[in-house]
């Protein structure tokens, strides 16, 4: 995706081979495997006993009960100038090989080669005192950060600069708000000039303005740097990336250069959240089917759709309760669990539909072309009474949709309208060319 | 473990991450002491500043509080002396000076031992998140103790010129003895992070055990004459460096100069082991803080 030409070709400055890292999910064993390790570790003649076939092996570790692989056998190389992706679900070990990277903690097997000055993006605001002002803190952080106060003298106004905060310099930062305390700490820590360069998803808070000036001058340092990234922005992904490795359980599922297949992955692994029905009950969902161009799903299933194919959901409702007429209508919710389409009726409420004679109704909703991003959705059906005032029945995760988008758009609708083009040509005459 | 590697007339050091055991795991450490050295320094500076910045910052009386609560002890014990609750010869030398001069090498030790008891507490979050040379929370920290012993040390001034004790030559050596508590307060201390890191018990229990050790130390009273109590009471290594320096300044007692030096260079010793073992086991301790 990004022109690494101007660099040299072989100089891999990350080399992972092997990784793996193991955690345990009780705390007072962690503690005590904790002692044992300090005790371990502590014991100079451990390793030469091992050599010669005394005592437990440190080079194979095997799992303690309630042990589980945080990272297992994880391999990779990045070279200057490349960028490799890292994506996967809470838990998935992403932050946790960070941290080895980053020589935090230490793997339980393999080795990491690292060449060169590591900068991380990690935790930007770690060593802020709350009670000191902005100026104390950035010389404070960039003391953490390994920088010298001259170097720091040096860098001061460009630091105060990049993080527009200079009429708050002399003001605690405990009064600063979250966006500032992460502007003030990107802005410190992107002094460094690393060959490596660690981060993990920092750049979601701060302001659109920031946002984009701290992308920029990420984009200038990816070009000098070999870069591991965490981020659940897909688009980030997209954008930055040229190699994306996902993560679960611990271990690699993909790792290639075609982003859009490791990202289809990822997506696609996501857990469907549970059927749930919940609402009063007086009416039932009977059956539920979608349609796409590709083919078709039924309740608790998931249909593969590209973007602008056309989509049609048909449902089965019956009324348990005397009932004569309800409203209709479908969430599309994304995999966060926001809702990006709601399928209605003509006055953007329920679709208002009457039950037949034996309490029974279907009922058909043509969307026609989804217009979504790629991703993973979940449709609920929710049938409210007449008055909206009541759920009478409320169906989350019917059906799923995995959408396929080839784009590097983060946004939860694409859309391509009609587009002309105007201009005025050499003989001064007004043209106006229109697209297909 | 450092390389080098050629780049553009440029030397990029070489970091290998392994699981890391055995006499590896030492070498490494002492190498990177020595190499990180003038960060660690320079970190240790500017977070000692952060943090009494920060705690003055945020109180009305400021460094009055490190005069406090010896002063208080102080007051306590004069008052319990002279109205006879309890009796506590220390021959010639006035009393309140007595207790004045041994709270304060007392609190040496004591502001040592905590100093070195709160470096996980306050570093926990920046440890799990940046990496950092470790060693100079322990540089932030011996600053700390020295802060905080050093400045109720001044009470000593006045006290002495109060009641008329001119300082002789032996108080040259003051200093010294005040120094040797320092530093075996940072020894034991810091000897006990990392297993206090894991356990919370450890932190209760030393300070437990400073509570009965300002009794089991001649503080409040003097180095009594009885031989088996004399000898029991130097197997506490705070002990002889208390009574010695006392001595020095105000007079009165013996002095007790080669326990003193021992237990100076064995403090040393243990300081020595303790870094490098705080140093050693810290990616472990990281590991279960945040785990």
């Amino acid at each position: 995706m990004r022109n690494n030409a101007h660099n040299t070709d072989d100089e891999v400055l990350i080399r992972a081979e092997h990784v793996s890292k193991k955690f345990c999910r009780s705390l007072k064993r962690s503690l005590w495997y904790g002692a044992q390790d300090v005790a371990n570790s502590l014991m100079p003649w451990k390793r030469s006993l091992e050599r010669i076939g005394i005592g437990e092996k440190l080079g194979e570790p095997e799992l303690r009960p309630e042990e589980f692989w945080a990272v297992r056998d994880v391999s990779f190389e990045v070279r200057r100038g490349e960028c490799l992706g890292l994506i996967g679900h809470n838990g998935a070990g992403k932050s946790t090989l960070l941290k080895i990277l980053n020589s935090l903690i230490r793997p339980d097997s393999g080795r990491i080669t690292m060449k060169g000055r590591v900068g991380a993006l990690i935790e930007l605001s770690a060593g802020f005192n709350p009670i000191l002002t902005g100026r104390e803190n950035i010389y404070n952080q960039a003391a953490l950060l390994g920088f010298s106060k001259k170097e720091t003298d040096a860098n001061f106004d460009a630091i105060v600069d990049f993080a527009q905060l200079e009429p708050f310099l002399d003001m605690p930062v405990q009064n600063y708000s979250s966006g500032m305390r992460v502007k003030l700490g990107f802005a410190v820590s992107t002094q460094l000039e690393p060959d490596i360069l660690l981060i993990d998803e920092v750049l979601a808070v701060g302001d659109i303005g920031f946002r984009q000036k701290s992308l920029n001058k990420m984009a200038e340092l990816l070009d000098k740097c070999a870069v591991i990234f965490v981020t659940h922005s897909m688009p980030q992904i997209l954008r930055v990336c040229n190699e994306v490795m996902v993560l679960e359980n611990g271990k690699s599922l993909f790792k290639g250069a075609d982003i859009g297949a490791g990202v289809e992955r990822f997506i696609a692994h996501f857990d469907s959240v549970g059927q749930t029905v919940t609402g009063s009950g007086e009416v039932e969902v009977v059956g539920l089917t979608i349609w796409t161009v590709d083919g078709c799903a039924g309740l608790g299933e998931t249909v593969n759709v590209r973007y602008g194919d056309e989509v049609t959901i048909s449902i089965e409702v019956r009324a348990r309760e005397h009932l004569r007429a309800a409203k209709l209508h479908f969430v599309v919710w994304n995999s966060e669990l926001l809702p990006v389409l709601d399928v209605m009726g003509p006055d953007l409420t329920g679709f208002q539909f009457e039950f037949g004679h034996d309490g029974r109704s279907k009922l058909t909703a043509r969307i026609g072309e989804l217009f979504l991003g790629a991703g993973k959705y979940s449709v609920s059906a929710v049938i409210n009474s007449i008055d909206n005032k009541r759920v009478l029945c409320r169906f989350d995760s019917a059906v799923n949709l995995l959408v396929r988008a080839d784009s590097f758009s983060g946004a939860h609708a694409l859309h391509c309208p009609e587009w002309s083009i105007e201009s005025v040509s050499k003989e001064g005459q007004l043209t106006i060319e229109e697209n297909a | 473990m450092s390389g080098g590697v050629q780049d553009n007339n440029r030397t990029l050091p070489v970091r290998v991450i392994t699981p890391h055991a055995g006499l590896e795991a030492f070498t490494d450490a002492i190498r990177s002491l020595v190499r990180d050295f003038p960060q660690s320094r320079a970190l240790a500076w500017r977070m000692l500043l952060r943090d009494t910045r920060a705690m003055y910052r945020q109180s009305l009386l400021g460094y009055v509080w490190l005069f406090l609560p010896p002063l208080a002890t102080v007051l306590v014990w004069v008052l319990l002396n002279s109205s006879s609750l309890v009796n506590i010869e220390v021959g010639t030398v006035p009393y309140p000076l007595f207790v004045i001069t041994g709270t304060v090498l007392w609190t040496a030790f004591n502001a040592s031992v905590m100093a070195m008891q709160e470096i996980m507490g306050s570093a926990r979050s920046m440890l799990s998140k940046v990496n950092f040379p470790h060693e100079a929370l322990i540089m932030t920290a011996f600053g700390k103790a020295l802060l905080n012993s050093v400045i109720p040390a001044l009470l000593l001034v006045p006290a002495l010129i109060v009641y008329g004790i001119p300082p002789g030559l032996p108080a040259l050596l003051f200093p010294l003895g005040f120094l040797t508590l320092l530093l075996l307060g940072c020894a034991l201390g810091l000897l006990f992070v990392p297993i206090g890191a894991l356990y919370g018990d450890v932190g209760r229990a030393i300070q437990m055990g400073l509570r009965f050790g300002f009794f089991v130390t001649p503080v409040i009273y003097a180095m009594p004459e009885s031989a088996l109590t004399r000898t029991l009471l130097l197997w506490n290594p705070v002990s002889a460096p208390l009574v010695s320096s006392r001595s020095w300044l105000i007079g009165g007692e013996s002095v007790f100069v080669w326990e003193t030096v021992l237990v100076g260079l064995i403090s040393i010793f243990l300081l020595a082991i303790a870094t490098l073992v705080f140093k050693v086991v810290m990616p472990h301790l990281i590991e279960r803080l945040n785990a």
